[in-house]
């Protein structure tokens, strides 16, 4: 039996960060075991394309990061939703459900 | 200001690169830590731990360079490797150089001397009202091929057609244009004035010569605002049908017919080769 597919649904990657930073602030490895936590492991997250999601986040505002020291003295960048990034994930959740909500009328449509 | 961010950003790991490098390595280690210590939290043996959380992240040197990578300014700085990489390949070839300018010089050159011909003869629209209306009118010899008007084919359309507001004969003519500076040879069409044309139907008419000499309307752009310049109805006072005009002066003008000739009929070709641009008058002697 072929492993399920664990990758995150193509253009959903920003909102699931967005998402996972409106409960806390977290750095990137929190961000990438929180959303695996809270889907159940149904998406793993790519590391390279995480990190370049925060920076992309990051440069355009929705984000801010700041370095802070670790349990093991180690440096660790937390990221925080600012409150643009509050309103662009309020705006991309209105639009990912009035999609899913299409796609499952659909599957579920009968002839 | 989100893009005012990204600008700074970017503008601080192009001018700062080894800082932006070092926080990228920073992350990608915090991360392959942390998911090391997870492993290890797991059961996993530190060498076991440690591979899987380098197989989770992928190898920390490809991370970074996604990361790096990801940036607007990334395309600056492989545009200014790639420049200067090509600087020093060009210095290292001085020959190979040489060569390379001078293929490029002979490109621009030409391309620019080819524009500078096409632009006033096909491009640019003549200097009258409703230029698009001028036509010229050829016979056709049995072959099909045009051969120039006859006087009498002039008289009979002068007479019977009904498509032209106004007629005008015209005869090629290479007057030298002498005066100050060195004088020049102009091709140009001498006109065949008759008492019946309405005055300056278009600059070929009542005696006025017009030249398309293309080098030699360039040098004498600068006549057209001399205040010696003569006006339309003084170069309409010019030469007569008598003879070839003698040389003509430097006082030069502009000729636009006041009056705008009627549509071409069917067998008419426009005009796009000969570029009435320049308008002379002949020298008072």
């Amino acid at each position: 039996m072929p492993e399920p597919n664990t990758d995150v649904i193509q253009g959903t990657l920003d909102l699931l960060i967005l998402k996972t930073l409106s409960l806390a602030p977290l750095h990137g490895f929190g961000i990438a075991r929180r959303i695996e936590q809270i889907s159940r492991d149904v998406f793993k997250v790519n590391p390279g394309s995480l990190l370049t999601a925060l920076q992309r986040l990051e440069r355009a505002g929705l984000l801010s990061a700041e370095w802070r020291s670790t349990a093991n003295a180690r440096r660790a960048r937390y990221y925080t939703l600012t409150r643009a990034g509050r309103k662009r994930l309020e705006a991309e959740t209105t639009d990912w459900k009035r999609r899913s909500a299409a796609v499952f009328r659909l599957l579920n449509a009968e002839g | 200001m989100a893009s005012f961010r990204a600008l700074r950003r970017g503008l601080v790991a192009l001018f700062r690169p080894r800082q932006a490098d070092a926080d990228v390595a920073d992350e990608v280690a915090h991360y392959r830590e942390a998911a090391e210590a997870e492993h290890r939290a797991r059961g996993l043996d530190p060498e076991a731990a440690r591979r899987a959380a380098q197989m989770e992240l992928g190898g920390d040197l490809a991370v970074r360079e996604q990361v790096r990578t990801s940036g607007w300014e990334h395309v600056l700085e492989t545009t200014l490797l790639d420049v200067r990489h090509a600087l020093r390949g060009l210095r290292a070839s001085p020959v190979f150089t040489v060569a390379a300018v001078a293929t490029f010089a002979v490109g621009i050159g030409a391309s620019t001397a080819v524009f500078s011909a096409v632009r006033p003869i096909l491009l640019e629209p003549l200097p009258f009202p409703a230029a698009d209306r001028l036509v010229t009118l050829d016979d056709r010899n049995a072959e099909g091929f045009p051969m120039p008007a006859t006087l009498g084919t002039y008289d009979e359309v002068r007479v019977r057609a009904r498509a032209f507001e106004a007629l005008a004969a015209a005869d090629v003519w290479r007057p030298s244009l002498t005066g100050s500076g060195t004088p020049e040879r102009l091709r140009s069409r001498s006109g065949l004035p008759s008492a019946s044309d309405p005055p300056a139907i278009w600059p070929a008419a009542n005696g006025v010569i017009i030249t398309n000499s293309l080098g030699g309307w360039r040098r004498h752009r600068a006549l057209r605002r001399h205040p010696a310049s003569c006006s339309p109805s003084a170069a309409r006072r010019g030469p007569t049908s008598r003879g070839r005009p003698g040389p003509i002066s430097r006082r030069a003008c502009w000729c636009a017919p006041s009056r705008r000739p009627s549509p071409g009929a069917p067998g008419l070709r426009s005009w796009p080769s000969w570029r009435p641009s320049l308008c002379c008058s002949r020298s008072r002697r």
